[in-house]
């Protein structure tokens, strides 16, 4: 009878596991089909000779040997590098800077709120176009204004050496999203904390910098990843302000995606382009667990 | 709310703060006023110094041309037809998987769940050479409205980031609701949708949003599979028609303009529906 009793239960289990399934399957077809596949593709790809007309020619380690003898392919690397490491501070910084201001009980606050948030809905090829006219060295809006302070603007996206500052400046304006996740863990932070601190004398910057901060960095744990992997691959904007995809001015946007685009689909070198794009993949991998594993030195998960 | 605002209630303080507050809304709100300030000018006012900024006359013909000659309305007709494609696909597949994930219990599901987000961590550029090859082997590569089935296709099979925010919708309905209907012997696909789906509304909503901001954005899977011209989504279009164009600011600015006003339009109507999504994607 115990016997009998188990069997039933053991069918029982497998029948919900079935049924689980049934209503994942989607899923798991699409992962087969459009995230394993192409995976294992690439990597088999990364060590062929491969341009889409005949079979891939087996090359072993040659494209790999060859990347690390491009010039260009560290150029990419390190534009991208020096990029992230310019965006991703910044980024989290003014985020949560705005969050602050606009988690104050001023007048227009919500008004305020949507104008930030905005820009994160226009598409990323008209804020690039818009923002190439913008930053026009002539005819833009902005060195427009700064000769009226009578200050000479710098030529912006036409200088190497300004480029990189002028998408920046893109860049951080499509911050709004960002700023919406520290408004949301702003806004469970528990009064009294505040109130206790201003008991103790605290003025509003050391409430920001003992309070807040600590209090807000699982957000910031969140957005360091995201703003970390997404930097990776930044593709629309330096695409078009690099004027289609070549990464003018001289080789100054040329980023990483940009360049495995440029391999892939203009020279048609699907095999390299695959390498690049492994390496990729481990360098998301290896940074994605480097931030999980630093994490539990300075994310406060709370008692 | 919780907030450190009250010592900031002093008026001078109040006053730096609004100041602050303009300065920075300018930043954001700037560049789209001066897109459509741009797109309203003739050429005689674009290249003027210091800048106009009020357009005198107002010149509606760029719209015209960027209709005509930039094949707007084309590419604008051609984006909402892709994005009803996959924003159907997205919601039908997203909760029938997020149901999987959430209401029903069965071993290793939590494990598989931990699958679906890792595979949010990979680039899109790493399946991106495949995923064209086996396009392009099958004739779905170029021509024709069969040219958007590889950009229509992998919305329906349920993406990771879409199930990740229904899911977390659906684990905050009461469990209690489909426990009922479970013992009045409706199915479990009958409990998704007699009585999951109509409390989800807000979810549904959400995710609409975000897909339709995501394809009008789209810009590298069209530029990979769209070929034909007549075909363009607005994305390529427009970078197509500001390389064409590159000194008829007024022109590519009304360009841009066709392109932004509908989502953001959107956005300003559906904006309350639009934070709350985000709060679904965030954390926990």
């Amino acid at each position: 009878m115990n016997l009998a009793m188990e069997k039933t239960s053991r069918n029982y289990e497998r029948r919900k596991i079935l049924t689980g399934l049934a209503f994942i399957s989607p899923w798991i077809v699409g992962f087969f089909l459009f995230t394993l596949y192409p995976l294992l593709a690439s990597l088999y790809y990364s060590f062929t000779d491969f341009s889409l007309f005949g079979s891939p020619q087996w090359l072993g380690l040659e494209n790999y040997i060859r990347l690390f003898n491009d010039p260009k392919f560290f150029k990419s690397l390190s534009n991208t590098l020096i990029f992230a490491v310019m965006v991703v501070p910044a980024s989290i910084v003014i985020a949560l800077g705005l969050a602050i201001l606009l988690n104050n009980t001023l007048r227009g606050n919500t008004i305020f709120r949507t104008l930030v948030f905005m820009p994160t809905v226009v598409p990323a090829v008209a804020s690039a176009v818009i923002w190439i006219w913008i930053l026009n060295p002539q005819w833009g809006l902005l060195n427009g204004f700064l000769r009226l302070l009578n200050i000479q603007g710098p030529p912006w996206l036409s200088n190497p050496d300004w480029a990189k500052p002028a998408l920046l400046i893109i860049t951080l304006w499509m911050i709004g999203s960002d700023m919406i996740l520290y408004l949301a863990g702003l806004q469970e932070i528990p009064n009294d904390y505040y109130e206790s601190a201003a008991l103790d004398g605290a003025n509003s910057w050391q409430k920001t910098i003992h309070i807040t901060v600590p209090l807000l960095t699982p957000v910031m744990f969140f957005h360091l990843i995201n703003a970390f992997i997404w930097s990776f691959q930044y593709f629309s904007i330096p695409f078009i302000v690099g004027v289609e995809g070549r990464g003018k001015p001289a080789d100054s946007l040329l980023f990483y995606s940009i360049y495995l685009y440029q391999n892939g689909f203009r020279y048609l070198k699907m095999g390299y382009a695959s390498a690049m794009a492994w390496l990729l993949f481990l360098i998301v991998m290896a940074c994605t667990i480097l931030i999980f594993r630093s994490s539990k030195k300075w994310v406060n998960y709370g008692n | 709310m919780a907030t450190n605002s009250r010592d900031l209630f002093s008026s001078k303080r109040r006053w730096i703060l609004y100041l602050i507050l303009i300065g920075v809304c300018f930043y954001f709100i700037a560049p789209l006023l001066w897109m459509l300030i741009t797109s309203l000018k003739d050429n005689s006012q674009v290249f003027h110094d210091p800048p106009i900024l009020i357009p005198n006359p107002i010149r509606l013909e760029n719209f015209v041309v960027a209709m005509v000659k930039g094949n707007f309305g084309r590419y604008l007709l051609n984006t909402i037809f892709l994005s009803s494609a996959v924003i159907v696909g997205t919601l039908i597949t997203c909760s029938i998987v997020a149901y999987g994930f959430s209401r029903l219990e069965w071993k290793g599901r939590d494990l598989v769940f931990m699958l679906v987000i890792s595979t949010m961590l990979i680039p899109e550029h790493v399946t991106l050479v495949p995923l064209f090859v086996v396009f392009k082997k099958l004739g779905l590569v170029g021509g024709g409205f069969k040219g958007y089935l590889p950009l229509i296709l992998p919305a329906w099979f349920a993406r990771p980031f879409y199930i990740f925010m229904i899911r977390q919708f659906f684990m905050g309905i009461p469990k209690e609701l489909s426990d009922a209907a479970r013992i009045d012997g409706c199915s479990e696909f009958g409990i998704l949708w007699r009585i999951i789906m109509p409390l989800s509304k807000p979810a549904m909503i959400a995710v609409a949003l975000f897909s339709l901001i995501g394809t009008w954005n789209d810009f590298l899977a069209p530029l990979v599979y769209i070929q034909d011209e007549k075909y363009f989504t607005l994305s390529i279009g427009l970078a197509a028609f500001q390389g064409k164009y590159i000194t008829q600011w007024n022109q590519v600015m009304a360009a841009s303009t066709l392109m932004v006003l509908p989502i953001l339009l959107v956005f300003l109507v559906a904006q309350k529906q639009f934070v709350q999504g985000i709060s679904l994607t965030g954390l926990k």
